[in-house]
């Protein structure tokens, strides 16, 4: 297969490159101007799109009023996957709710295992080892890769590219070997606990990810190759769902919608947690805030999640992986043998688990949607007496009615693409 | 003035405590005494009378020595032993100075509290949130409807004393849990509070 050359010489993509010239454009103008002269009068039409459209990408229902073609208003419904989940966090110990947390990004479950974990840990007052952290980083840079690649996949094929489907879940795929070969599950992994890790890694991580990671740039190059260059994906991107900086920030987005908008706030850099701050990395920003910019953040952030494991893995230092407070963590299996104290630890951490002191604490990480934060309410039992989840895509779903607003009906499947919602995050 | 929990860990010296551009602002429009700030793992809670709650919203948005320009999320914590036992909080983000701040406000089922979405389009889902899932009051909503749940639901789940698994079924030995909610003693999940006392 040929591929395209980039936009730039140097191998990277144009993070908010100016519009070239002689790229026909359909927004505003073009087609869309032909469209506009067929409206039906000044009655606006009501339709339903979801909950069961396959390019809502889950079970978001929206009800549009189109004038003609042109959408002049979007009501989002959501709740259809509302599942309870901080009602559910009440009833379980802070370890059991571990689980939960995977089924909410359910295509990046470990970061939300981690951010849970982060808020219960200062609650607790525990920091883990070095290694923990660098393997926690691995972990979590893969499934934002593993998200973004879903994402793009989806987002290529919503507008009618089928071949980049094929090979971002070709990649896909090796990221969940890996995570199958650390935690035994492809998707659930709950593999990152409160107090560390479930395990330390075997011997055969470090080779897997080395492999992974020499491979993944030119798998980029290629998807890039498909889409970054292709006029026909640049016709339907550019200049749609525009969302400026001012509008993105009061509406609360995060993540690649915000940066997509110019604005450069990444939790990784701006509130560095899991030793993030010992990695190099940038941090890529849009000018034009549209669907083509935030395709373009995500594809380099990509490559800087590459360079984030490929730093981890080389500078993977020993020791143990979990705290060593047997208050929290269990002890080693050997350890019981010949100590009643750990024998007792075994007992208490199995059947009541850990009772953090009461207080509260806002937490956040950045989950491969945005800023996904954890307030946790501690009353000093062994259950958090409260857990709000500040789920990314809720916010960042929130300004689909202003992106969509005098768009094409066809480019509301394009706009929500862009802002990668996952229901489950939206939901919870 | 500064009520610190005995239950919380003091802060070690020199650490920054997010949220501190707040307090001038505070002061300037809330009177010291209506004032309770909270510092928790390095992370400052304002509380202020819900009244006042507009005023020290829009200043904190506005001013630019703070630019609070960010809604986080908004929540509630529910303590229902308390007279007012709702907790409210707003997670405010500035981006300019990389700051975090939590204002606060108390209140009870009848406290109306005035809506934020004219300030940040942002907060109107999560005010129809928090109406949803606790039943909070909050006036001057562009659209208070339920989010997450059917629009005939019945209660607000995140409430403290709403039954979270199932109908409870009487048998011969447990007859009081099929009594109504006002008649079924405190003890037993989803009675109302004040019912009858357990013997």
């Amino acid at each position: 297969m040929a591929i395209l050359p980039p936009i730039k010489g140097d191998g990277t993509p144009a993070i908010g490159v100016p519009i070239q010239d002689g790229i026909p454009r359909i927004h505003p103008g073009g087609q869309g101007e032909f469209l506009d002269k067929i409206e039906m009068g000044e009655e606006l039409m009501e339709i339903n799109m979801g909950p069961q459209h396959p390019s809502t990408h889950g079970v978001l229902r929206l009800v549009l009023s189109l004038d003609g073609e042109r959408v002049r208003a979007c009501r989002p419904d959501i709740g259809y996957l509302h599942t309870g989940f901080e009602k559910s966090f009440e009833s379980h110990t802070y370890q059991q709710c571990i689980p939960l947390t995977d089924r909410m990004d359910y295509l990046a479950p470990p970061i939300n295992n981690l951010g849970f974990a982060l808020a219960v840990e200062k609650l607790l007052g525990v920091e883990i080892p070095p290694r923990g952290q660098y393997i926690r980083v691995i972990v979590a840079e893969l499934s934002r890769i593993a998200s973004h690649l879903i994402w793009l996949g989806t987002h290529a094929l919503d507008l009618g590219a089928t071949t980049a489907f094929m090979y971002c879940w070709r990649e896909r795929d090796k990221i969940l070997d890996i995570m199958e070969w650390i935690s035994g599950v492809r998707m659930m992994t709950s593999f990152i606990r409160v107090g560390g890790l479930l395990a330390d890694v075997p011997d055969e991580f470090v080779p897997m990810v080395r492999a992974f990671v020499a491979e993944f740039p030119q798998r980029v190059d290629e998807y890039e190759g498909l889409l970054t260059a292709n006029p026909i994906f640049r016709q339907r991107t550019i200049g749609l769902g525009v969302l400026d900086s001012a509008t993105a920030i009061s509406f609360g987005c995060s993540g690649a919608t915000l940066r997509g908008s110019g604005v450069p706030y990444d939790v990784r850099r701006a509130l560095p947690y899991s030793s993030y701050d010992k990695f190099e990395f940038d941090v890529p920003v849009g000018v034009r805030g549209d669907v083509y910019d935030r395709y373009l953040v995500r594809v380099r952030e990509m490559r800087e999640a590459c360079r984030i494991v490929e730093q981890a893995v080389e500078g993977l230092p020993g020791g143990p992986v979990n705290t060593p407070d047997r208050k929290v963590m269990l002890p080693p299996r050997a350890e019981i043998d010949t100590s009643m104290e750990s024998l007792i630890h075994h007992f208490k951490i199995s059947t009541e688990g850990f009772r953090p002191p009461a207080g509260r604490v806002y937490s956040a990480v950045e989950s491969s949607r945005g800023e996904l934060g954890f307030l946790m309410v501690s009353d000093g039992g062994n259950r958090p007496y409260r857990c709000k989840v500040r789920g990314p895509s809720f916010s960042n779903l929130s300004a689909l009615s202003y992106m969509v607003q005098d768009e094409l009906v066809a480019d509301v499947v394009a706009v929500i693409g862009s802002i990668d919602i996952i229901l489950g995050d939206v939901d919870r | 003035m500064s009520t610190v929990p005995r239950s919380v860990r003091s802060e070690p010296a020199g650490s920054v405590v997010e949220g501190q551009r707040a307090v001038p602002l505070i002061h300037r429009l809330v009177p010291a005494d209506q004032i309770e700030a909270v510092t928790e793992h390095g992370q400052l809670t304002i509380f202020i009378p819900v009244d006042r709650l507009l005023a020290v919203v829009a200043a904190l948005r506005t001013d630019s020595k703070a630019a609070y320009e960010m809604p986080v999320t908004m929540t509630c914590v529910d303590w229902p032993e308390r007279d007012l036992r709702y907790d409210v909080l707003y997670l405010l983000r500035s981006l300019v100075y990389n700051d975090l701040v939590a204002i606060g406000v108390r209140a009870s089922e009848e406290t109306e509290i005035p809506s934020l979405a004219a300030l940040y389009p942002g907060m109107e889902w999560h005010e129809r949130e928090c109406f949803d899932l606790f039943g909070l009051r909050i006036v001057n909503h562009p659209n208070l409807i339920r989010i997450l749940l059917p629009d005939d639901w019945e209660g607000h789940p995140l409430r403290k004393d709403y039954v979270s698994f199932g109908e409870p079924v009487a048998f011969t030995h447990n007859l009081e849990w099929a009594l109504s909610p006002q008649d079924r003693p405190e003890y037993l999940p989803g009675a109302v509070r004040g019912s009858v006392e357990r013997p």
